[in-house]
């Protein structure tokens, strides 16, 4: 998914930093989902929540000593800050909806890395925007913010 | 140059530009880094066929699943105790999840999570994929030992069009992809294989080939030509019917990575032309009681004892 069909599908898109990851099997005892405890940085789009946090799910996580792997779907680590293109409270497009920041000390700055391929096996969506490709490169948070804004002023 | 010369060198050329070098394969591990194996590699698909999408036939689409997972398997490749089988099923579609059946369904209606998450598990409303995604392969696997459990494939019918590309090439078109290419990708996911490369700056972490070396870099101007012609790398472009041909057989490396994960030891599947020596899926020593254990580590020796002559011809 490209940049503008990202924003356009999303109903929230914030920076976050992920304080808590909690895994659980279903009633059935057959999926593990996962349930993810946003603390938000920064709203983009959608209202800020009011207690600063945001609880999002995905299918997949550990229970145990059992595994459960999405490949193409999204994942979390404790700790880690991120661009999250939300809807409904999942990821849009997966582990396309995210985007991971690094802090580079030398340039003190945070950096925003391509969406999380590892697993999709993807064809460029039909209506995708030539400029797909540039996911592929690591970007500034700010310049990825200024891309965001004015995509949501058109 | 002389003319036998010249013809030695034409054909070593061919071989080398028709058949990358072998160079490295990727593993796919555990989140804690632990590469993934079935321990008991004849490794059954049931294949829900009742209601298949237009463009092919339940039979089509079931020989094409077979060729696939025949390349992966033993006799096809020598070197492996792999034995991918498919089983067509009479239903139009299955539920996703851990059962210890590994299912493989094409999802027509809505490209979501079947079934949807009970109201006390997650949000009220089933998880959609990205319409982008040609396929969806959800693994279960022990976190600690590796040891696979348990794989579905699900096949994106929703928004895309499964052919035959090599058959019909006229009906490509964006919107349509190759079954066999895609299923032979998904397939190696199964036996334990990740993609040969990774996408700069995509991972939280860069896996490590078997060589020990990180991984390639997917979009490095020197990615090798044996990563780029895998049938593990990540994405697909639209290939023309030369382009798919070459990506429904497996590259040295491929061949290499399913041989990696599980060798050829010993007969393990019941094979009626083998006279069904086996050590199979009851034969594994995983619990149970100590007598039942120990039958199968007799019935195990008594089979070897008499497949080793057997082995022995294959292997020379």
């Amino acid at each position: 998914m490209d940049l503008p069909l990202l924003t356009r599908s999303a109903d929230q898109i914030i920076v976050g930093d992920v304080l808590s990851v909690t895994a659980v099997w279903d009633r059935d005892h057959r999926n593990i989902y996962s349930t993810v405890e946003i603390g938000v940085r920064e709203t983009w789009k959608g209202a800020a929540p009011a207690t600063g946090k945001i609880v999002i799910r995905h299918l997949g996580g550990s229970v145990g000593e059992i595994e459960m792997a999405v490949l193409g779907e999204v994942s979390f680590a404790a700790g880690e800050r991120s661009v999250l293109f939300l809807r409904d409270a999942h990821t849009v497009g997966m582990a396309q909806g995210k985007r991971r920041l690094r802090w580079e000390g030398s340039s003190k700055r945070w950096l925003v890395a391509a969406p999380d391929h590892r697993g999709a096996r993807v064809l460029p969506e039909p209506q995708a925007a030539p400029a797909d490709e540039a996911l592929g490169a690591e970007e500034s948070l700010d310049a990825l913010r200024a891309k965001v804004r004015a995509l949501l002023q058109k | 140059m002389g003319g036998l010369a010249r013809f030695l060198v034409l054909a070593f050329g061919l071989v080398f530009l028709t058949q990358s070098p072998a160079r490295a394969y990727v593993r796919e591990v555990t989140d804690s880094g632990i590469p993934v194996f079935w321990r008991n590699p004849c490794i059954t698909m049931h294949f829900y066929l009742g209601a298949p999408p237009p463009l092919l036939t339940a039979d089509q689409y079931l020989a094409a699943a077979t060729q696939a997972a025949a390349l992966w398997s033993y006799p096809s490749l020598e070197c492996t105790d792999i034995r991918l089988s498919i089983v067509a099923q009479a239903e139009a579609a299955a539920d996703i999840g851990y059962d210890r059946k590994n299912v493989l369904v094409f999802r027509q209606d809505t490209w979501c999570r079947h079934p949807p998450p009970p109201q006390d598990a997650a949000s009220p409303e089933a998880p959609c994929y990205s319409r982008s995604a040609l396929a969806v392969t959800t693994i279960f696997r022990n976190g600690k030992t590796g040891e696979l459990l348990d794989t579905d494939i699900e096949f994106n019918a929703v928004y895309y069009s499964w052919i035959d590309l090599v058959a019909h090439p006229e009906i490509a078109n964006s919107m349509t992809a190759d079954f066999q290419y895609a299923l032979t990708h998904e397939l190696g996911h199964v036996i334990g294989l990740d993609h040969t490369c990774y996408l700069a700056g995509h991972s939280a972490i860069r896996l490590k080939d078997d060589t020990g070396a990180l991984e390639e870099d997917c979009k490095s101007p020197t990615l090798s030509s044996a990563a780029a012609d895998s049938i593990m790398f990540p994405t697909v472009s639209q290939l023309d019917v030369t382009g798919v041909e070459r990506k429904r057989v497996l590259t040295p490396d491929d061949a290499r990575g399913a041989c990696g994960i599980h060798p050829y030891v010993h007969d393990t599947c019941p094979s009626p032309e083998d006279g069904g020596c086996s050590l199979g899926a009851q034969g594994t020593l995983e619990s149970g009681h100590p007598w039942r254990n120990a039958l199968v580590a007799l019935a195990g020796l008594a089979c070897a004892f008499f497949a080793l002559p057997r082995l022995r011809r294959r292997r020379s």
